[in-house]
């Protein structure tokens, strides 16, 4: 059906999900199934002395206890790896159930095997450890310092990597000449990403046939394959099926290994009997992967004009305990590589210490290394405009990368292949009205009453990842092209099986859309196979805003192969050159000869008859394709946030928010907008609410929904969305991806808004998140200033 | 120590023998397996397992099963009627109102349960209505818009 | 675990009586504890078997706790009216405004139509939402057990945290609310969000013939009155800033740092909520 490309489809997942016959991990119960639970530390850091098991052990409707010990002798590797390593990079043994000591408070230190979870929870805290406390470290920079507790012997100064990117000497000069700098000084909050549905894993081990069926919440069930076989359950691939059933939210928290998956399988080999475990939200915050958590110092340059000169900043970056599955790329080259942002600084240097804390894992969270660089870029450069005496918005535009400059090759790695920020820009000030806002900024200032705030983001975004070659350079230990099989049926209707997999995102509306618009049939007529390592051939997954990209990529090209093979048998049924031959409107036609032409569903048919093909074409018509990109595709937009602030409480309002994207085409335009909706929402929740804290002793205080403020409805605007349109010149589609887009862009969009409201009175930076409190003090502490 | 006890969910009355302790929405889960009704919290704060009881909406997971003993119970499996999507249902579905799809059950039954007290709500008492059931995927703008589009279609 | 479901006070009582009684409380059997909501109880509910090793009085079932009765000159709540029934209660929204505007303040929708205003009072939280309203509205607790009844103000049932003039063998039967003309009436609120975010700091005050009542909780042990400050309402002082009332604050409360705010903030916070709460009704405030 053309037009279908571009169409607000309404989605095919619906159906089932809103009348909850959709099933999701937890939801599944299979015959002679237990219940696994798994005790975790209380301690931050901590020598295990003994575990004493006996007790739980012998209560009755316990099937098993595991400790590390029996993970040793079965023979399994048991232990988690890591999938993106970076030269001389410290990753210690990080063994599914702890040995000899526990390195955060969440570790998983014993599982226990149930009939049911109320006997699981009752034989947990039967479970006997003595522990020896050690001293806890927290901080990605105080980890480093002199005096702070060693985490890992084979890690000095809990240093894992130590990395660099930029010329040094090239920034130096910049900054020694520059007649204008500025410096900031930052912490970006530690989060915890909260997917709605908690992590979840049910083993199933086939005795007879030695393979292990794991349903599991997966952003991407091959790569958790490819890793359990390799480093923690040791079973070939072949004799794995992993399933992604219906995953209820991911934002990378579900891209990576965790020991729970693989502790239930080993509990499920070891017993013959299919085995769940399923988190409890106090135990998914303390155990799934963490994001952001950086502390940095950051400074720019300028001339006397607001044009920038040079970018350098020293990061340190919180690792957790363990070395996550895509944890070093994030503050490296998900991160420095983002530092020009859209603009044309002529040297940047960033060095970044990726450091060992006792405090879960950190690794890939919406947006991953992008917002960090963001923020930090944008906030430099609302400071950069003060410095320089000019609006923000203009200073922006003075500095963008000019759009015949494209493409640009920044100094930290990237080359954008294209770009025109200038547009974005206007729309979303003309938009706003952000002139008339201006004045009431300054009526607001000199009446009294709220403070008002308007606050600028604009935001480049490396996503799609990626080029294998490249990332293989870099680090990664796996290619990051994907793959799609397109199977055309003997009527005619098709299954495309993708290697990316879908929580939410409605891959299966989509991409039937593509294969809808490229072959002209009805969308009823395509069915969208995903996260089955059974079902699928090879996939890496969903993250990094590569579906579309990427995902979407290889099922357009499987298409062409489709259509070309088509072609070919077409012409020779209708004895035609294939040159001469066209596929429109579903058929396929000889130029100039309109008489001359056949069905799609009768060539579809003759190739899998076979009776009459072409020399040298073999029957059926299906193509597997694994698509690698050129280049990561480069998003981009301007966000702008308005915020009222009561000085009374320091209660911030967010009065409006704008999001101008570019994520070139669009498939469907209602779906990129809910990915917009979501991810501007995530980034706000990190302004103004949300932040995972540990204490001293590295307890996490943040443990529940209680403690950590994720957005309600209640508290936030509606969103007012426009974009432009500037689709990548090397992909089939000419899409970019929008899945982090918001995340990235809000969190320095409502912080420079808030930080303007407060200029006056002298405020340059706060931390996030902005709550009352912190920005009530700031209020007071500026007014005291001004009184002395 | 177990009880016996009945319910009757989604218009079907169910007997059975409990353990004390079970919550609702254990009871609905793995009793009488019906898993639309999902957990995301044990803190009654995401709002995941909203259900009615006797009309009313509650969190399945703030309740034991011992005490629904004799009471009435919709879930949202039993929100459609035949072939017909509650209305509420047919605007989340119409106004991408849901993403992964796991806090929907939870939102739909909390909506339907405000559009029987108030027929058409401004988009503040929605928004309102909404702070006990957390999104992660949506920001809740298609979610508030579904509730008012349910709302404008007249929705029960 | 073991849970008792009794249809009748009586029979409630009659139990507490057997279970809860005797001159040492870890000499009985299986002390009962009783539950109306449960919302507070089933936190983290799954994972706390210590909890499910307890027996439990459910008092759900007892329909003669339901009944809310307006008076000429009172509002009686049986301990199992909930939230939600007194939003919907329009004469509350008249008489005693304060009562809907704490119950909307209680967690969501969802919580409103289980948690009662007598479980408020007995979980005896320093951050109670409900509670703060009730005694600026002077409302006197109504204690039964098999022994006969009792009535305690509820600005006297606290003696400390988690402490109250309550024995174990004693349930609340009811809350009585006076009712009275207002010269002023107003419950506020400062939490990082809204609504289920417990208290950070919330106020409620009254202004009647009785005189002043001040109100606030999450700034001391239990939720508490501020004698101090209502003294000076009362004697009409002058109060020329947040700043004044600060220093009144500090003898009525005394806030702790938690991982929800500083004391400090507590404190100035509530100065100044009182302060301009205060300002339009007091020609003593500048």
């Amino acid at each position: 059906m053309s037009g279908v490309l571009g169409s607000s489809i309404r989605r095919r997942e619906d159906p089932a999900l809103i009348t909850g016959s959709g099933k999701y991990t937890d939801d599944f119960t299979l015959p002679n199934m237990a219940v696994a639970g798994i005790v975790r530390s209380p301690y931050a850091h901590a020598k295990v002395v003994g575990i004493d098991t006996r007790a739980a052990a012998a209560l009755p409707g316990v099937v098993a206890v595991y400790t590390a010990k029996d993970v040793e002798a079965s023979g399994i590797p048991g232990t988690i790896p890591t999938a993106w390593l970076l030269p001389d990079i410290k990753t210690p043994e990080h063994p599914i159930l702890a040995k000899e000591f526990v390195r955060f408070s969440g570790a998983a230190v014993a599982v226990v095997v149930a009939e049911d979870r109320y006997i699981a929870a009752d034989a947990m805290e039967l479970v006997e450890v003595d522990y020896e406390p050690l001293p806890a470290v927290t901080d990605p920079r105080e980890a480093t310092q002199e005096g702070a507790v060693q985490i890992f012997e084979e890690a000095p100064n809990n240093i894992s990597f130590d990395w660099e990117l930029g010329d040094e000497a090239k920034a130096a000069e910049a900054f020694d000449h520059a007649p204008r700098k500025v410096e900031l000084r930052l912490r970006n909050n530690r989060l915890i990403p909260h997917a709605i549905e908690p992590r979840a894993a049910l083993a199933d081990f086939d005795e007879s046939s030695g393979k292990l069926t794991l349903r599991l919440t997966s952003q991407n069930p091959h790569v958790h394959r490819l890793l359990m076989s390799l480093a923690s359950v040791g079973l070939p691939e072949h004799k794995m099926r992993i399933i992604a059933p219906e995953v209820g939210g991911g934002f990378g928290s579900k891209i990576h290994h965790y020991a729970d998956e693989a502790i239930v399988s080993f509990c499920s080999m070891q017993l013959h009997r299919p085995v769940k475990w399923t988190a409890t939200r106090s135990e998914t915050n303390l155990t799934d992967a963490h994001g952001r958590d950086h502390v940095s110092i950051a400074e720019l340059a300028m001339d006397d004009e607001g044009k920038i000169l040079g970018l350098r900043a020293t990061t340190w970056a919180a690792m957790g305990a363990y070395i996550s599955t895509f944890a070093p790329a994030v503050p490296t080259y998900l991160y420095g590589t983002l530092l020009s942002g859209q603009y044309d600084i002529p040297a940047i240097h960033i060095h970044v210490y990726g450091t060992f804390t006792t405090t879960a894992p950190v690794d890939a969270y919406r947006g991953a290394g992008r917002p960090e660089a963001t923020f930090l870029v944008e906030r430099l450069v609302d400071l950069g405009a003060r410095e320089c005496g000019l609006d923000p918005a203009e200073f922006r535009r003075r500095n963008f990368v000019a759009p015949d400059n494209f493409p640009y090759q920044t100094q930290v790695a990237l080359a954008y292949d294209s770009g025109n920020y200038e547009p974005a820009l206007d729309l979303a000030l003309d938009k706003i009205g952000y002139a008339d806002l201006r004045r009431q900024q300054a009526e607001r200032r000199n009446g009294g009453g709220k403070l008002l705030g308007i606050g600028l983001a604009s935001y480049i975004e490396a996503c799609g990842l990626a080029p294998s070659a490249v990332v293989g350079s870099l680090g990664a230990q796996a290619g990051l092209w994907e793959s799609s099989t397109v199977r055309v049926h003997p009527t005619g209707s098709v299954t495309v099986f993708t290697g990316s997999s879908t929580q939410g995102q409605g891959h299966e509306t989509t991409f039937a859309q593509i294969v809808a618009e490229k072959l002209g049939i009805d969308m009823d007529q395509v069915e969208v196979v995903h996260g089955d390592t059974d079902q699928v051939q090879f996939g890496m997954g969903t993250y990094g805003s590569r579906s579309a990209a990427v995902g979407g990529s290889a099922l357009a090209e499987g298409l062409d192969k489709v259509i070309e093979k088509g072609r070919k048998i077409a012409a020779h049924l209708l004895e035609a050159a294939e040159e001469d031959v066209v596929f429109e409107d579903n058929n396929f036609s000889v130029r100039g000869v309109p008489d001359s032409q056949t069905g799609w569903g009768d060539v579809v048919l003759q190739a899998y008859l076979a009776h009459n093909l072409p020399e040298g074409i073999e029957p059926g018509l299906e193509f597997t394709t694994f698509y690698d990109p050129s280049n990561f595709v480069y998003p981009f937009g301007t966000h702008i946030c308005v915020v009222e602030i009561d000085p009374e409480t320091g209660k911030v309002e967010i009065a409006r928010y704008l999001a101008v994207d570019d994520c070139g085409n669009v498939i469907n335009p209602m779906i990129v907008d809910g990915q917009i909706h979501g991810g501007v929402v995530q980034g706000i929740g990190q302004a103004l609410w949300e932040e995972c804290v540990y204490d001293e002793h590295g307890q996490l205080l943040t443990g529940t929904l209680l403690d950590y403020a994720i957005p309600r409805a209640h508290n936030l605007p509606h969103l007012e969305l426009d974009r432009t349109v500037t689709p990548c010149p090397h992909n089939p589609l000419g899409v970019k991806g929008i899945g982090e887009a918001g995340s990235i862009a809000s969190p320095a969009a409502v912080t420079n808004a808030v930080v303007d409201a407060l200029s006056h009175l002298g405020v340059r930076h706060l931390d996030m998140p902005l709550t009352p409190e912190k920005v009530w003090r700031a209020i007071q502490d500026s007014s005291q200033e001004g009184r002395s | 120590m177990r009880h016996q006890i009945r319910v009757e969910v989604n218009g079907k009355s169910h007997e059975r023998e409990v353990e004390a302790r079970q919550l609702l929405v254990h009871f609905l889960r793995d009793e009488l397996r019906l898993t639309g009704t999902n957990v995301g919290c044990e803190t009654s704060l995401c709002g995941a397992c909203t259900v009615w009881m006797d009309g009313k909406a509650v969190k399945s997971c703030t309740q034991l099963a011992v005490q629904a003993d004799g009471c009435s119970v919709t879930t949202i499996e039993g929100m459609k009627q035949g072939d017909t999507f509650h209305p509420v249902q047919e605007a989340f579905w119409e106004c991408h109102g849901l993403q992964c799809g796991y806090c929907t059950p939870g939102m739909i039954m909390a909506a339907g349960a405000l559009l029987k007290e108030n027929p058409s709500p401004s988009e503040a008492e929605i928004r309102q209505s909404l702070k006990g059931n957390l999104c992660r995927c949506t920001g809740y703008q298609n979610i508030v818009k579904a509730i008012a589009h349910a709302a404008q279609g007249g929705a029960q | 675990m073991a849970i008792h479901q009794p249809s009748t006070l009586s029979e409630a009582c009659a139990l507490l009586a057997t279970h809860n009684r005797g001159s040492d409380r870890d000499l009985a059997p299986s002390p009962l504890v009783p539950i109306a909501g449960g919302t507070d109880l089933y936190t983290h509910w799954p994972q706390r078997p210590d909890e499910h090793a307890k027996s439990y009085l459910d008092l759900s079932g007892i329909e003669e706790l339901r009944a809310v009765r307006w008076r000429n000159d009172s509002l009686t709540l049986g301990a199992l009216v909930t939230y939600w029934r007194l939003i919907q209660d329009r004469t509350c929204w008249s008489a005693l405004p304060m009562l809907v505007q704490a119950a909307r303040q209680v967690g969501a929708v969802q919580i409103q139509t289980r948690g009662t205003w007598a479980g408020n009072i007995a979980n005896a939280s320093p951050a109670a939402d409900g509670v703060p309203v009730m005694m600026a509205y002077d409302a006197v607790v109504e204690l039964v057990s098999s022994e006969g009844r009792e009535e305690i103000p509820l600005a006297d049932f606290y003696q400390g945290y988690k402490q109250m003039r309550m024995r174990p063998d004693q349930l609340i039967r009811s809350i009585r609310i006076p009712r009275r003309s207002f010269l002023f009436q107003r419950f506020e609120k400062v939490g990082s969000r809204n609504a289920q975010a417990i208290t950070k700091v919330g106020v409620a005050i009254a202004r009647s013939g009785a005189g002043w009542r001040v109100v606030a909780n999450s700034v001391a042990p239990t939720v508490c009155r501020c004698p101090t400050i209502e003294a000076l309402l009362d004697d009409k002082v002058t109060v020329r800033g947040p700043d004044d009332l600060a220093t009144a604050l500090s003898q009525d409360i005394a806030p702790i740092d938690d991982i929800r705010s500083t004391a400090r903030y507590r404190r100035r916070v509530l100065a100044r909520l009182l302060y301009f709460a205060l300002r339009e009704s007091c020609s003593a405030f500048e």
